[in-house]
């Protein structure tokens, strides 16, 4: 018998173990689900979100269909970059929702494109959880940054607000060290913005189109990861936001799929160079998320009305329906998992 | 715990299935005095195979402290599954 054979066996054998005589013991959960009562052991709370014994739970029983806004969406188009404030519904990053539990405090974190959507929800986790955060985002964007850093700063966290475009990569050095000159180090580098543009034949995709995307989602991510790896002590996390685009590309999105499949690798890749020095990376593999992103030309404008319609919950996902995925992944706590890929694509498997 | 030592303390061990916990050298980490929960599945219950050790063990513990009630299943590991158990039961006096 080899060990594929000894393994399907046990399975058999521990299945009909359960079966024929089932064995059960049940467990009562503390009232105060809290080890010792209270908070975290020598971590104060750090803002007015962070849940004592006896206040509501976390994220009470709801219907991933029902609780959040489905197709038709009215129309809408935005110039690039797109702000969140103008989307209609505006989309749900947690500012109101979003409950930490200090799972990376004193963390040090950098989030690209932290401004809106899921580098957003990122963010605002993040500093609830009692990381201080550096986001970066396009000078456009300003008004999104703003809203933010307020609400960072509201947790009781430093926040560091770098507007620049990736395209550079003397920029992105600048930022990595402007990021760790203003937060004191760095922990955590979260390479969550990219561009894209649906264009529906490759006759119209031009040079400049191409690159403007392989530039903001490929190089960049590399140029980040190289200047903050000096920074990056045993513990840190690298995460990067790659999409399900990269095993189900969509026609007009040629481009923009590809950089995706590079992002994959990237984490597969750095995770195995990096193990050795005790630095993580994951990858987060997003369906059809609500982000300005899709206003702005990253999806056709007729379109939009019926995004996130095929997903089988029936509707995109908000930002912050993926802010506990970015915190688990930074988090000690999946000290086992790198070079992983997380999807959430409501219900369509990734790939 | 060094990774080194570690490597050192887990010597070539054999055990008939399923196995018990409390034989393995060294002992598994199931989260037992490191995972702190936020009431993250408060009123919540749930239901584990193979809930006495290994994954399944840490699961139960960790959704225990996130506030959930639990039932495990399991072969004929009693010890395991008291040992669970009890953790909870400590916790909940002490809470």
């Amino acid at each position: 018998m080899d060990d594929d054979d000894k393994e399907k066996l046990s399975r058999r054998q521990m299945l009909g173990g359960v079966t024929a005589g089932l064995a059960v013991a049940a467990i009562a959960a503390p009232a105060a689900a809290q080890p010792q009562g209270g908070q975290p052991q020598g971590v104060p709370p750090q803002n007015g979100m962070h849940p004592g014994p006896g206040t509501k739970p976390l994220a009470a029983m709801r219907d991933p269909q029902k609780i959040y806004a489905k197709p038709p969406f009215a129309k809408q188009s935005q110039p690039w970059p797109g702000l969140a404030s103008q989307m209609r519904p505006r989309p749900d990053h947690g500012e109101t929702s979003y409950r930490g539990s200090n799972r990376l405090a004193g963390r040090k974190a950098l989030v690209t494109g932290g401004d809106s959507g899921i580098g957003r929800a990122a963010a605002i986790a993040f500093a609830r959880e009692g990381a201080d955060v550096a986001i970066n985002y396009l000078p456009a964007e300003e008004p999104d940054a703003r809203e933010v850093v307020s609400l960072i700063r509201e947790s009781g966290r430093r926040a560091v607000a770098i507007p620049g475009d990736l395209r550079s990569p003397a920029f992105c050095r600048k930022l990595v060290a402007t990021a760790v000159d203003g937060l004191g180090g760095l922990d955590i580098l979260v390479s969550n913005a990219a561009r894209q543009h649906a264009v529906e034949s490759l006759e119209q995709l031009t040079d400049d189109a191409f690159d403007w995307t392989f530039k903001t989602n490929v190089y960049a991510p590399f140029w980040l990861a190289k200047a903050a790896l000096q920074h990056l002590q045993p513990g840190s996390a690298i995460i990067i936001t790659a999409s399900v685009q990269a095993y189900q590309p969509s026609p007009n999105l040629f481009d923009y799929a590809q950089t995706k499949a590079a992002n994959i690798v990237f984490a597969k890749a750095l995770a195995k160079q990096l193990a050795p020095r005790g630095i993580r990376v994951n990858a987060v593999a997003p369906g059809p998320f609500w982000t300005p992103l899709q206003v702005c030309g990253g999806q056709p404008t007729e379109k939009l009305p019926e995004f996130g319609k095929d997903s089988p919950l029936g509707r995109p996902g908000q930002p912050v329906e993926l802010a506990p995925v970015y915190v688990t992944l930074a988090s000690a706590e999946s000290s086992y998992s790198s070079g992983q890929v997380f999807g959430a694509s409501g219900g369509s498997g990734v790939d | 715990m060094d990774l080194a030592i570690a490597a050192k303390m887990q010597p070539p061990q054999q055990q008939s299935p399923p196995g018990v916990t409390s034989a393995m050298q060294p002992k598994p980490d199931h989260g037992e005095r490191s995972y702190v929960g936020c009431r993250k599945l408060a009123g919540k219950t749930a239901v584990i195979t193979g809930g006495d050790s290994g994954i399944g063990r840490a699961i139960a513990i960790a959704f225990s402290r996130e506030g959930a009630d639990v039932l495990i299943s399991y072969l004929d590991e009693h010890d395991d599954a008291r040992a669970v158990s009890v953790e909870h039961n400590e916790e909940h006096d002490h809470g």
